[in-house]
């Protein structure tokens, strides 16, 4: 990950620890209750993974924080504010929330290149990051004949075009192939080595195993736990050092969509 | 799968989505209710209420009016007479008037079943410039020879048998035509008649104009056999002026001379359907009933566009053409769905609206203009038949471009501003039918409740609700349209990659 | 605010859409108007200023399905998200949208209806010329109304989150008055119907009543309102809601 060392510790300095703060979160659909009093906090410096099954509020919490969803109780703060009052959001923090969410007759440095506007940074800005995520060779192509995978590369240049001091990216392994999952743990890894606080959900915990070092795990719209993945693995035992086991222990009673009994047997 | 399973899981596609069913009852209520809510902001004509159109006996909207010189007839009996001149009174321009004779100004005999305007009669005529004509029953007219003055002519009850006859000489008759008039009166009013109807211009650009017209005729000797009652021929306008008829400034209806020796007669008015245009004035029509089917169209028509372009946007179509693999035959699916839906939608909207507008009409004492049965559920058959129409158009197309919003712009733009334009006065004349024969709009044809008649010469404009095509000849060329276009997305779905 | 102005004139002019639909609304404009300057007899200066102006009947529609397209899409394709997270002043953006939007729209419209103007003088010769100043007024009029429309479908696209629903309505709004309003037989509430309707800001050859008055800046006015309602109608809404 030498190639984008130059911004690296850059955001240390002088800021506190915490980027992105939740607390206490409720957010309600109709009848359901997406979340339930979440608070957590996004640290510097790390990988933060956010586990939890389908329907937990993984990216219902993304979206709090993003501002795209207003919470009925308790806020979501970005360095300190809301994120609807941050004049140049995209330099604060980065996202990918739905890679397939492109103009399908757009091309991806056009669409590279309307963000960059949007934050009042240099265009040429577009063309650096689509080196860096591989897409250079399509950046004029439409995005509507992009694979899952280069979306996903796009989303990603998309989240980091501001450089912002945090990254939010939720589930951004999916329809990578191997070698795009190994790309994606590094360029994850490198950027918490550059002092950004990274948030990654996905409902895999095998995925986050190698890259998280702090965990949170997410049920029914409520943190069940919120931990270092060393302290995770302690509690667990020495002699079985396996997060998923963590993760079934935890979510067993906190499963909303759950198939019959009689589908998994079978 | 089969075409019926396809239709179920089409279906169960549509009705999944709350929107498109609020939508496709939105669209029947807008059908049902625009119309007659318009009518209830009209009031009726300042000065009373507006004229009572009289009713034929088919039920139509009909002008009975002419100056009559009448007697009884008892029973079986002829009247024989001659007319020597056929002459008109008509105005030209402001104080100024002409003694040219309307086309179809009228003047000969006539058997009528009573006194009672509208009823059954029977007649034979010379005309002011389509010869000798039989008429009855306001709107069969059968020619005769095409005669001008002077020339005899005959008429003949035998029970309740009427037969027209005429000659050029007196003494070699032809018989032109004959009609049974179920119960005709034991005493039935029989005579001498004249009528002339007002004139039409029909200009390029502006409002069509009438200008009043009287015919004057004179009958050589009246010869009566049978059973006529003795008693002095008496003479009245009948049946007021109707809406097209109008006696010039000074001019009156009237008799003078004598039955034996010449007898002049001034008459105006008209014995025919009543036509639409200017000569309505206020007055409602079925058509401005279920004038709501724009909205409801459009309505439709998004839905159907969006029935097949949501299925593109989030790669729908894909899990479609999975579960069946023959493109065609989902497209005839959606289009049956669609098809059905709009054809409901339009057929209740239009049943309601015009229920609802003869209501409201009468509730404002608006007159509307009587239409028969058939017409009346032509035009509310009609209507579910443009509706799905309409939304199959919208659909095929929506196919075709991939795009809701496209799709929706053509069809509506592609029908309503041709028949925006067609219907507002403006257009030149051509230029409006043209644009209701070739476009998509040709299909409103089928909503129009006005018949059209030879034997009345009328402003038949676009403007006044005449279309240039018959009611199922125009449906015929929008269905022609959605032909079209369900071919094009057909071999457009089999062809393109998904 | 410039940046977000930049970032929405990048937005519009990098998809194809923009450019087709632009140059579709200026042939249909112009066509229309020749068509009609060539079918139709003027005799007055004003006459032959509405069938030059007549191609804003089709025209209109195509520049109602660009302004929906504007928000709709990206509500079709999910965007919208992307945009909201780089712009959460969801006023500006939208503020943003409509004066990129609405430019435009102005400018395509000046050079339409100047060329259909144009056309018309050209080809006609028994009416009378307009007076210069006359015809700078109908050309702008006629712009104003067609960028205000595409405003009236931006705001209505915000508020029903899908292009084809709001070209539907706003294509209702645009051509059902005048078609109700030739079923109404009173003449007030014909007249009515039609001035404050949306359409009575174009110029054309039917659909300004029967007193067939010029359009003036009050319709224009008219049209105004109705995109000031529907944009912030789409502003309450976008504010509100969750994305």
């Amino acid at each position: 990950m030498s190639q984008h060392r130059q911004s690296a510790t850059h955001k240390q300095s002088s800021s506190p620890a915490n980027v992105i703060e939740v607390c206490e979160v409720s957010k309600r659909f109709g009848t359901v209750t997406a979340l339930d009093g979440v608070s957590f906090a996004v640290r510097r410096g790390l990988v933060t993974g956010m586990v939890g099954p389908n329907g937990a509020g993984k990216s219902t919490v993304l979206r709090v924080i993003l501002g795209l969803h207003r919470p009925d109780t308790g806020r979501a703060l970005v360095d300190g504010r809301p994120y609807r009052d941050l004049s140049r959001p995209l330099t604060r923090v980065g996202s990918l929330l739905d890679a397939s969410a492109l103009h399908p007759a757009r091309s991806a440095r056009s669409h590279l290149r309307w963000l960059a506007h949007s934050q009042g940074i240099r265009a040429t800005q577009a063309d650096r990051l689509l080196e860096r995520v591989g897409l250079a060779s399509a950046a004029r192509r439409r995005c509507g004949g992009f694979s899952l995978g280069m979306r996903q590369r796009l989303g990603l240049a998309a989240a980091l075009l501001a450089d912002p001091a945090a990254v939010l990216l939720d589930e951004p392994f999916n329809g990578l192939d191997p070698e795009g999952i190994v790309w994606m743990r590094e360029l994850l890894a490198g950027l918490a080595a550059e002092g950004r606080a990274v948030l990654v959900s996905s409902h895999l915990i095998g995925e986050l195993q190698q890259v998280a070092q702090h965990l949170i795990v997410l049920g029914t719209g409520r943190v069940l736990a919120d931990a270092p993945v060393a302290e995770l693995l302690t509690a667990q035992g020495p002699e079985r050092a396996d997060l998923e086991g963590v993760y079934f222990r935890l979510t067993q009673n906190a499963v909303r969509y759950q198939s019959s009994n009689a589908w998994r047997q079978a | 799968m089969s075409f019926l399973h396809q239709l179920r899981a089409e279906w169960a596609k549509f009705h999944s989505v709350r929107a498109w069913i609020l939508a496709v009852l939105g669209a029947a209520v807008v059908t049902a209710a625009l119309g007659p809510l318009n009518l209830s902001t009209q009031h009726a004509p300042s000065g009373g209420p507006g004229p009572t159109l009289v009713r034929g006996p088919d039920g139509q909207a009909v002008n009975d009016s002419f100056y009559f010189v009448r007697r009884h007839l008892a029973g079986d009996g002829t009247i024989t007479a001659r007319i020597t001149e056929l002459s008109g009174i008509t105005v030209t321009g402001p104080d100024r008037v002409s003694h040219e004779v309307q086309g179809w100004a009228k003047a000969g005999i006539i058997v009528k079943q009573s006194l009672t305007p509208g009823s059954p009669y029977a007649a034979i005529m010379l005309t002011g410039a389509h010869g000798v004509r039989f008429q009855d029953g306001y709107t069969h007219d059968t020619a005769g020879p095409a005669r001008t003055v002077p020339c005899w002519l005959r008429l003949t009850r035998s029970a309740d048998t009427v037969t027209g006859e005429e000659s050029s000489d007196g003494t070699h008759w032809q018989r032109v035509g004959s009609v049974r008039i179920p119960g005709l009166a034991a005493d039935a009013p029989a005579g001498l008649f004249v009528t002339s109807p007002s004139t039409v211009h029909v200009a390029a650009i502006d409002v069509p104009q009438t200008n009043p017209a009287a015919a004057v005729a004179t009958f050589g000797p009246v010869a009566l056999t049978g059973a006529w009652t003795p008693e002095p021929w008496s003479g009245a306008q009948f049946g007021g002026l109707g809406t097209s008829g109008d006696y010039p400034p000074g001019v009156d209806g009237g008799f003078t001379g004598n039955a034996d020796a010449a007898l002049t007669v001034t008459g105006a008015g008209d014995i025919a359907p009543v036509v639409g245009g200017s000569v309505l004035g206020n007055g409602a029509t079925v058509e401005g009933f279920v004038g709501g089917t724009f909205a409801g169209l459009i309505a439709l028509v998004v839905v159907a566009a969006l029935f097949i372009t949501t299925e593109y946007r989030r790669g729908l179509i894909r899990t479609t053409l999975a579960a069946c693999p023959r493109p065609v035959r989902v497209l005839g699916a959606k289009t049956t769905v669609v098809a059905c839906l709009g054809f409901t939608a339009g057929t209740l909207g239009a049943t309601v609206a015009v229920l609802a507008g003869h209501h409201i009409a009468d509730a404002h004492g608006i007159y509307t203009v009587p239409v028969t049965t058939p017409t009346l559920l032509r035009v509310e058959i009609g209507t579910g038949v443009l509706s799905a129409a309409m939304a199959v158009l919208a659909l095929a197309l929506g196919a075709v471009l991939r795009s809701g919003a496209t799709a929706i712009t053509v069809v509506i733009v592609a029908t309503v501003v041709p028949y925006l334009l067609a219907v507002s006065p403006g257009l030149p004349t051509v230029a409006a039918q043209w644009l209701l024969r070739v476009t998509p709009a040709a299909g409103f044809a089928i909503r129009q409740s006005l018949p059209r008649f030879a034997q009345v010469d009328s402003s038949y404009i676009p403007p006044d609700g005449y279309f240039p095509l018959a009611p199922w000849a125009g449906a015929a060329v929008l269905c022609g349209y959605c032909v079209v276009a369900f071919t094009a997305a057909s071999f457009l779905l089999r062809r393109r990659e998904v | 605010m410039r940046a977000v102005l930049h970032a929405e004139w990048t937005k519009q002019w990098s998809v194809p859409s923009t450019w087709w639909s632009l140059i579709a609304a200026i042939i249909v404009t112009i066509g229309g108007g020749a068509a009609m300057s060539a079918l139709v007899h003027a005799d007055t200066a004003d006459g032959l200023a509405r069938l030059a102006m007549s191609g804003v009947l089709l025209g209109q529609a195509v520049v109602a399905a660009l302004g929906a397209a504007a928000i709709g899409d990206e509500y079709a394709n999910g965007l919208i998200v992307t945009t909201v997270a780089a712009v959460p002043q969801r006023g500006s953006l939208l503020a943003a949208k409509a004066v990129v939007l609405g430019g435009t729209v102005l400018a395509a419209t000046i050079i339409a209806a100047s060329a259909s103007l144009s056309w018309a003088v050209l080809l006609t010769i028994d009416a009378p010329d307009p007076q210069p100043d006359t015809a700078i007024q109908t050309v702008l009029k006629t712009a104003a109304s067609m960028a205000l429309i595409a405003l009236l479908a931006l705001g209505t696209a915000t508020v029903f989150r899908s292009t084809a629903t709001a070209t539907g309505l706003v294509l209702g709004l645009l051509y059902l008055p005048p078609l109700l309003a030739a079923l109404i037989a009173d003449p007030a509430w014909q007249v009515r119907v039609q001035r404050y309707a949306p359409m009575s800001g174009v110029l054309t050859p039917i659909g300004n009543g029967t007193g067939r008055e010029p359009a003036s800046w009050s319709s224009v006015g008219v049209v105004a309102t109705w995109a000031v309602a529907a944009l912030g109608a789409g502003c309450h809404s976008l504010k509100r809601r969750d994305v």
